[in-house]
Formats: structure tokens, C-alpha cells, sequence
């Protein structure tokens, strides 16, 4: 008795595996196969976007954005466009900036130090503006239609934005500090030139990767 | 007498269509095997067979999301949520099968002619093509990476399993 109810239980089994893998599709499914779905909020948002973009999301409840998703992931196209496009420009500035700022730490010119050190601390405020400008446009963009946790360009992008994001909100406080702090001039200066050097390498490795991995 | 065709249960596991999306600083596939519709076999004479499949281009899968999400924004799934193909006749030319039809992609239908290979194995049929269309012919604006937009030719590769 026992060994026909297995038998009838893994004939079921059996039968319901076959049948998940073939095509099977109802009249009505296509019937409305052209009929566009409701676009919701995607599955696996990343913590910050849901605490901005999800249902019950800060901008949700501010009444913030567009009223529908396809006008939000217009919105979104738009603002990743001009990100990628800032971050090219902020890159740009931080190697200029990078290397001026590793000679007014090396050098003991005199010359050189009237001549950039004005022009390096007028590039920090751009790169840190055009920075922090890219960086709020991807943060604050309306969420994707997609999210999953493969290794791909896109996690070694965001992997890469922690480092050189906390390399930049660093700098300029480390600068100021020093500027500020006579005494721990040389260690605070030591700092910020370790911060610079995150901050360009990492975004640098970053382009690299988004331009070259799948 | 007439030859009857048979309708072909499509195996989800096995079969898959792809498209192989191009830009100068990369390759990728983008793979979907949620092909769905109908496919009516002859054996005796194949160019009496037919097809009318289609999938929603949501389920294409390029193992990187935020690029999968670029592809759907520029297609407009949310207007155009699946690519279909719909035969209209199939032909033979030396040893080689084609079958023309409507293939219909963001919105637009095109006449084209594939060519497949039909393969019979027991009671498995395999039908598999490949074949390039251009993006800028289904007025799909391309993406671009660092200003360097993909190349505007596409290869799909479609790989169907059957069962008679």
C-alpha cells in the first residue's frame, strides 16, 4: 500500500516537472500579449533607493517627482546620462588637480607654490561641485527597472563609489583642518594627500571598469 | 492526401533566443527562455510548418541589471512589452530552409527572411538560426557608454527544442 502511494506521489512529481518546463500558454496570456504590463517599483532595491524611491520612500512621501513610472524612468535615463557625462569632467579636474597637488606637497618651490596653490584650491571646489553634482544624480535618480546581485560592471561601480565617495567627502576637510591646525599641519596634509590619491585612483579604476567589464 | 502539421510543445529548459549586443569597449549576450506561442511542425514537408512566437523582452537577462534596465528604457517595453515573429511562408533553397514572416520589434513590423535548420530527433525537434537586424531599422535609439554609442547591428541566435 505504502510503496503505491510513493509510486503515485513521484508519478505526480514527475508529471508536474515536465509540464514547468514546457510552453504553456493560455488563450487570454495571447490574446494581450501586446497589451504593455503595469510597470511597478522593481524587485531588490538598493537600501538607499528604497529609502528615497520606495513605496513608502521619503520622495513618495513628500509628493517629490513624476506622477507616473514611465515618466520616472525618462527622468532616470536623463539624469544617468548627465552623470556619466559629469563624472568624465570630474575625473578630468582630478587629474589635473591630483598632480598640482602632489608637487605643492613635494616641491619646496616658491614659485611654484604662489603660482598653483590658488589654482588648487579653486579646482577642489569644482571637482568637489561636479562630484558631489554626479554623484547626486545617480543616488537621487528614480529606481531601474532591474535589480540582482551578479558581479558585474554595475556592483563594481557602486563597490568602487563607496571609496572614492568617502575619499572626497574627506578631502576638503582635511585640507581646512590642516590649514586650521598648525600643529598637526604635516599629518593633516599627510591625510589629505592619502585621500586625493583614493579619490583619483579609485574613480579612475572605476571608469575603467564601468567602460572595459561586462 | 494532405501532410498534417503538429503542434509543438515548446521545451522552456533547452530552448533559448539571445541577441549579442556590440560596443567598442565591450560584447555582451542578453539570453531569454521565455519563448512562448505557437509552432506547427510538418514532418513530411517542413515548408508547410508555421510559427508565431514571441517574448517579453522584460525576461532578456545579460547577467547586469543596470544594462538589461538601459535596454528596456530604450525599447520601451512599457509600450512594446514583447518581440513576436509570425510566419507567412517557408521556403527551401539549396538545403537550407527559410522562413519569411513579420518580426515585430518597438512598435514596427518588418518583413524578413531567416534561415533555420531544422534537426529531428525522435520525437525532439531543434530548430536553430541566427541572424543580424539593425536597431536603427526598428527606430530603437541606441545606448551609449562614455558618448561611444553600441554598434547599430545586432546578431539574435534562436535555439528551439521541441516536442512533436
Amino acid at each position: 500500500m505504502l510503496s503505491k502511494t510513493k509510486l503515485i506521489l513521484l508519478t505526480i512529481f514527475l508529471l508536474s516537472s515536465t509540464i514547468k518546463a514546457q510552453s504553456v500558454v493560455t488563450q487570454e496570456a495571447y490574446d494581450n500579449r501586446f497589451t504593455p504590463p503595469e510597470i511597478g517599483l522593481p524587485d531588490n532595491m538598493p537600501y538607499i533607493k528604497s529609502i528615497i524611491w520606495g513605496k513608502e520612500g521619503v520622495f513618495r512621501k513628500l509628493d517629490i517627482g513624476p506622477d507616473t513610472r514611465i515618466e520616472e524612468l525618462k527622468l532616470r535615463r536623463e539624469m544617468l546620462k548627465h552623470h556619466q557625462w559629469i563624472g568624465i569632467l570630474t575625473l578630468a579636474g582630478l587629474a589635473y588637480q591630483y598632480d598640482v597637488g602632489k608637487k605643492l606637497y613635494d616641491g619646496n618651490d616658491s614659485d611654484y607654490w604662489d603660482k598653483h596653490y590658488d589654482r588648487h584650491k579653486a579646482m577642489g571646489y569644482f571637482t568637489y561641485a561636479t562630484y558631489m553634482t554626479g554623484a547626486s544624480l545617480s543616488i537621487f535618480a528614480p529606481p531601474a527597472r532591474k535589480y540582482d546581485n551578479n558581479f558585474s560592471s554595475i556592483k563594481f561601480h557602486r563597490t568602487m563609489a563607496i571609496l572614492h565617495f568617502s575619499a572626497m567627502m574627506a578631502q576638503p576637510f582635511l585640507a581646512k583642518a590642516a590649514v586650521k591646525d598648525g600643529k598637526r599641519y604635516n599629518d593633516l596634509m599627510d591625510a589629505h594627500l592619502k585621500a586625493g590619491t583614493v579619490a583619483f585612483f579609485a574613480l579612475s579604476l572605476d571608469a575603467l571598469g564601468i567602460t572595459f567589464f561586462k | 492526401m494532405f501532410a498534417q502539421g503538429v503542434s509543438v510543445t515548446i521545451d522552456l529548459e533547452e530552448s533559448f533566443i539571445s541577441y549579442d549586443g556590440k560596443h567598442p569597449a565591450h560584447n555582451w549576450t542578453g539570453i531569454s527562455k521565455e519563448i512562448k506561442g505557437s509552432f506547427i511542425f510538418d514532418q513530411s514537408d517542413p515548408i508547410l510548418s508555421s510559427v508565431d512566437l514571441y517574448v517579453p523582452v522584460f525576461s532578456f537577462d545579460s547577467k547586469n541589471s543596470n544594462r538589461d534596465s538601459n535596454m528596456l528604457d530604450v525599447i520601451e517595453d512599457y509600450f512594446y512589452p514583447v518581440v513576436s515573429f509570425s510566419s507567412s511562408s517557408i521556403t527551401k533553397k539549396e538545403n537550407q530552409y527559410y522562413i519569411n514572416g513579420i518580426l515585430f520589434f518597438h512598435g514596427i513590423k518588418k518583413e524578413i527572411m531567416i534561415p533555420v535548420n531544422f534537426n529531428i530527433d525522435n520525437q525532439k525537434i531543434i530548430v536553430d538560426t541566427s541572424f543580424s537586424i539593425s536597431l536603427s531599422d526598428y527606430k530603437i535609439k541606441r545606448p551609449s557608454l562614455l558618448t561611444i554609442k553600441m554598434k547599430n547591428d545586432v546578431t539574435i541566435k534562436f535555439y528551439l527544442v521541441g516536442l512533436i
